[in-house]
């Protein structure tokens, strides 16, 4: 008899450790929402390699857990807390920073240096985003962590709102990711809208052969330039700009290769299933990541209207021949190199022999190093 | 005269050590009380309550235990101060906080009674009876806000029942003012310094001076702008600069090959002589001779069923004889 009180009182002991006598309603929602990223990333192809390991971690994040049992990512001296403080300390966008640096190609923009500004109208969107977070009831320092979505550059917003409001990452870097993955959605009828059919279809210079030299110079002086002016930004800048130089001096092939390869991909991972764990239901299931999801698209909305009106104007003053496709202006935000590929496409509508891939890679590199400013900018004004 | 010189001397020490390191009773202030409090500190049991903060203003230790707290003079030996713990004996210039939740079981610390309501706190001595120090507490104060010293230790709320008169002209604080030097405090500094300033972050700072975000867009925008617009400055003029060395390079390498072209026209380059003649052949020989085939001029390219990249397709990998 006893045996038996005693077996029943373990087994109910257990059921308590269990998530079925733990699971809440928020965290059903939750599973359901990384479901969703799953299905979203292996169906529908959208950021596949970012959706799967966000939409996974949030499984993981929200998977019922019986408190003290030291394994949850808000735990002290979990294993899944330790590997989150990649993005609480802010140490894996910098990381991440590096690979895009070894991957991108800067030679359109080198070849066409004034596509830079159309890069850095595009980052109005930050700032608006910033002044409806402040409207909405925001602090300073929270406005500015949702304004950086409007950058479209997911380690950009993870490492600015890691260190300007750690309790919002977790809403702030998964809008920051879905909105990329829906630029090609967002962006078209707004580069319809502002646009004429004549202005669709002008045609740009084709872009010159940029020399070895131009590109090795491109990181050392961007680096200087950018980091001089706002030393707050020196983590991502300098990670991008250093990758870059790996890339091009053309005597560091293995670093390049494993700084945008098998370390990019480490990271990536890591930041993915981090970030997805750390969206635990009580703390992303608020009013508040509503109101930063609303702001998110009001920025890329407010970032593509920039970038596009701000083509239109420079073509004023640009003579026949040198004149930009305002098509290209979408690709100020960064999110590289999906907005781009919105402008080649949308380009080839209206000319099937109009290719705008290689115009609107300019804006596009330009728009990663605006984010990356504009958060320095932010972390030196509000941190 | 040496050895009346010398006793002064001893004396003076003496009398100086015993001002400097004094320690006694008296130098324990009632220095900050909260009565409610919601989103500050918590006991050892995670719990809110309200507080109330000792200050030794010596520069020594001072054992508070066997002190009494009161809020009701008729009772001045309502809580006492638990003895046999050493966390009753504050360092100098230190603090000691005493939880107000009325529960004593709660903790070592917790007091017998709340604050709620409370107008006057007093301090008595291990006797009982020596009145050390009192506050009175002003009613409305909101809450999570706190009741204090503006500066540790300093000022009192009359408890000798001096006039602000005499009390300005004895009391050493004279720039403590007519409250007695306390002040409802908006930052609650349970176990620290009630005089260091509530540090306003850069956001608050920003918060205040640029409310609607518009000043920080302004700047940051101009900022942006002026990064990139200093890059496509430095790379127009890099890229002009490398468009004419280049050109210069082309012109060099192209310039012998010309003159010596247009001196010896005979002199033709043996794979463009070659390139002529086959392209003449074929000409003059056509299609019948079998020498050039004839092309459909249809491209086509045919979509591969196969899913599996040649990593997944076994055939490629896996070798035909397995012994070999």
């Amino acid at each position: 008899m006893i045996l038996k009180s005693n077996i029943a009182e373990n087994l109910y002991q257990f059921f308590n450790y269990t998530g079925f006598a733990n699971v809440t309603f928020g965290h059903i929602v939750m599973i359901l929402i990384g479901l969703l990223f799953i299905y979203l990333a292996i169906k529908k192809e959208w950021e596949p390699l970012l959706l799967i390991p966000i939409g996974f971690g949030m499984i993981i994040g929200n998977i019922p857990l019986f408190p003290g049992m030291q394994v949850g990512i808000y735990e002290d001296g979990s294993v899944l807390n330790i590997l989150y403080q990649g993005v609480r300390k802010g140490f894996y966008p910098p990381l991440i920073f590096l690979g895009i640096g070894a991957m991108t190609d800067f030679s359109a923009l080198i070849s066409n240096p004034k596509l830079l500004l159309v890069g850095a109208a595009a980052q109005f969107g930050i700032f608006a985003a910033y002044a409806g977070a402040l409207a909405l009831g925001f602090t300073p320092a929270e406005a500015g962590a949702i304004g950086i979505i409007g950058g479209a550059d997911g380690p950009t917003a993870i490492f600015l709102s890691g260190k300007l409001a750690p309790d919002l990452i977790g809403a702030i870097s998964v809008s920051a990711y879905s909105y990329m993955a829906l630029v090609p959605v967002i962006q078209p009828p707004i580069m319809r809208l502002l646009t004429t059919k004549k202005e669709r279809l002008i045609r740009m210079k084709a872009p010159r052969a940029v020399s070895q030299q131009e590109k090795i110079v491109f990181p050392i002086v961007g680096f200087l330039i950018t980091a001089f002016i706002v030393p707050s930004g020196i983590p991502l800048l300098g990670m991008l700009f250093f990758g870059n130089l790996l890339k091009e001096s053309g005597v560091t092939r293995r670093l390049a290769e494993t700084a945008r390869g098998p370390l990019n991909d480490i990271v990536v991972i890591l930041i993915g299933v981090t970030v997805g764990c750390s969206t635990q239901a009580d703390k992303f299931l608020q009013g508040s990541s509503i109101l930063i999801f609303a702001l998110g698209a009001a920025s890329f909305i407010v970032a593509t209207f920039a970038g596009v009106l701000f083509c239109k104007i420079l073509n004023l003053f640009l003579k026949d021949g040198k004149k930009l496709n305002p098509l290209i202006g979408n690709a100020g935000v960064s999110a590289v190199p999906d907005s781009a590929r919105v402008s080649y496409v949308q380009g080839l509508k209206y000319d099937p022999t109009n290719f705008l891939l290689m115009h609107a890679m300019g804006p596009n590199v330009a728009g990663v190093i605006g984010s990356a400013v504009a958060a320095g900018i932010l972390l030196g004004f509000l941190s | 005269m040496k050895k009346f010189l010398s006793i002064f001397a001893l004396a003076s020490l003496l009398l100086l050590s015993k001002a400097s390191f004094a320690q006694s009773p008296v130098d324990i202030r009632i220095n900050e009380v909260q009565l409610s409090n919601t989103t500050g500190i918590e006991d050892e049991n995670g719990d809110r309550c309200g507080w109330v903060e000792l200050f030794n203003t010596a520069f020594g230790m001072v054992d508070v235990a066997g002190f009494y707290l009161t809020d009701d003079k008729a009772n001045p030996t309502k809580y006492m101060i638990p003895k046999g713990n050493p966390a009753t004996q504050i360092p100098l210039r230190r603090y000691f906080v005493l939880y107000a939740d009325g529960n004593p079981s709660a903790g070592v610390f917790h007091m017998n009674f709340t604050l709620e309501g409370v107008k006057d706190l007093y301090l008595y001595a291990t006797d009982g009876i020596t009145l050390l120090d009192e506050i009175h507490i002003p009613a409305g104060i909101a809450s999570d806000r706190s009741f204090g010293r503006v500066s540790d230790g300093r000022g009192n709320h009359e408890p000798l029942n001096w006039s602000k008169q005499s009390y300005r002209k004895n009391h050493e604080d004279a720039e403590i003012g007519p409250d007695g030097g306390f002040a409802v405090l908006d930052h609650p500094t349970p176990g620290q310094t009630n005089t260091t300033k509530a540090i306003e972050t850069k956001s608050e700072k920003m918060g205040k001076q640029d409310p609607y975000g518009g000043i920080l867009a302004m700047i940051a925008m101009s900022v942006v702008f002026l990064c990139l617009i200093i890059l496509y400055l430095c790379f127009r003029t890099i890229g002009k600069r490398s468009m004419k060395k280049a050109e210069a390079e082309k012109a060099a390498k192209t310039a012998p090959k010309a003159a010596a072209v247009s001196s010896n026209p005979s002199n033709v380059d043996e794979e463009i002589v070659a390139a002529i003649a086959i392209a003449c052949h074929l000409y003059q020989n056509g299609t019948d001779s079998g020498i050039h085939d004839v092309e459909s001029n249809v491209i086509t390219f045919n979509k591969d069923l196969l899913r599996n990249s040649p990593w997944g397709a076994r055939n490629l990998t896996l070798k035909q004889d397995p012994r070999n």
